[in-house]
């Protein structure tokens, strides 16, 4: 299967080289070349006809409860340096990262200048873009699925759920992100983020509200919008 | 005045690991009639995980008794003589934009030990746990290449450019 039609659209299988654990499936009208890839991710640059032109990463990273020891350590390091290797081909500086992060938002991997260094906050990250840490500047990333952390505003807010009896247990946890630079962030639709529970009639989650795993999927599915600058 | 260059022997010149690794890219681009091109060419950004030189939990395990393996920092180990970076690389002509790089390699104008940083699927699958190396000659060099090269990752990536090819 190549491509698929939806709703008058036509989506196509985004290239593949080598056997990864993400798949991209992207509307037909839009250029796509694939640029880096891994067992664990894989970096586009994506240009429409306006010429807008981004870098798109999807990934899924090793889970904490297969992985070795610093599984997950060596394919960030990795990850970050095909980012900055394809930020520099490409000659962009917009960059969206998106899926299967197997870490919550808060956690080193993603929060630290060692990880993504994704923060929570849409405009310091508009505004400073980067930081200097010891004498080396370090982009700074925003990372708005930390809105669904907490019960304050959020109803049963998770994309996975694991009980363990482990010193540290979360049960909810927001493993499904999209992360973004600071040039993507004015492209961003804040309002239109969303943890799926349901599409129509089928529901994506059991009676408990945790993921229906034996029906759909363990993880609940992200959605969310980019505007395109014309 | 008397020549005091007398261990010099200008008809003998050494194959450096680059050498090496271009015959390589030369049998790929002829197998591959062009299509699939591996590719060695200089380096100048960070060539080595930095968990590698902070890691609490890293740990060698290599498996391979006829190798001397030891936890490699460049900055020890060839210090700032390191004059020689190259990155090897798979591309395709169907894809300009995509790099599949296979190894980073290192070594200053003693030619040996060179580092390599290997890439982490092809050092899981052949046992070569610790992703970042050294090998003391040419023939360790040549043993752990063809191990490389003779991988079903790198098979794998061949393969699947070569069908993007065929698109």
């Amino acid at each position: 299967m190549d491509t698929i039609s939806y709703s008058k659209n036509d989506y196509k299988v985004g290239p593949i080289a080598q056997d990864t654990r993400v798949k991209l499936l992207i509307n037909s009208r839009l250029h796509v070349e694939l640029v880096r890839d891994s067992k664990y991710y894989f970096i586009c640059s994506i240009e429409n006809y306006s010429d807008m032109k981004f870098i798109l990463v999807g990934i899924h990273l090793p889970s904490k409860l297969n992985a070795r020891d610093n599984d997950q350590t060596v394919v960030i390091s990795d990850l970050i340096h095909d980012i900055s290797e394809a930020k520099s081909e490409i000659k962009t500086d917009s960059v969206l990262i998106v899926g299967d992060f197997n870490a919550n938002p808060f956690e080193d991997m993603i929060l630290s200048v060692n990880g993504i260094h994704a923060i929570p906050y849409a405009d310091i990250v508009a505004l400073k873009r980067k930081r200097t840490v010891y004498g080396k500047q370090r982009e700074l990333y925003y990372n708005p699925m930390w809105n669904f952390l907490g019960d304050y505003q959020v109803n049963n807010g998770m994309t996975y759920y694991y009980d363990s009896n482990h010193a540290v247990n979360l049960y909810r946890n927001i493993f499904d992100q999209v992360i973004l630079s600071a040039s993507m962030v004015k492209c961003f639709e804040m309002k239109s983020l969303s943890i799926l529970k349901n599409i129509g009639e089928y529901f994506f989650v059991d009676s408990k509200g945790h993921p229906w795993s034996d029906k759909f999927s363990d993880h609940l599915p992200i959605v969310f919008s980019i505007k395109e600058e014309i | 005045m008397e020549n005091l260059w007398s261990a010099i022997d200008t008809t003998k010149i050494l194959r450096t690991p680059r050498d090496i690794l271009k015959e390589q890219c030369n049998y790929l681009n002829e197998a591959t009639g062009g299509k699939v091109i591996a590719q060695v060419k200089p380096y100048e950004g960070k060539y080595q995980s930095e968990h590698v030189l902070v890691g609490p939990a890293w740990q060698i395990r290599y498996n391979n008794p006829k190798f001397e393996i030891k936890d490699f920092d460049v900055q020890s180990q060839l210090g700032d003589t390191t004059k020689f970076v190259y990155e090897f690389y798979l591309a395709s002509k169907a894809m300009s934009k995509y790099k599949y790089r296979i190894m980073f390699l290192y070594y200053d104008a003693s030619l040996y030990p060179i580092g390599i940083s290997l890439d982490s699927s092809i050092s899981n699958e052949i046992d070569q746990s610790n992703r970042e190396f050294r090998v003391n000659t040419e023939e360790e060099f040549m043993d752990i290449l063809k191990r490389i090269l003779g991988s079903n990752r790198v098979a794998s990536v061949i393969t699947n450019l070569l069908s993007l090819n065929e698109d």
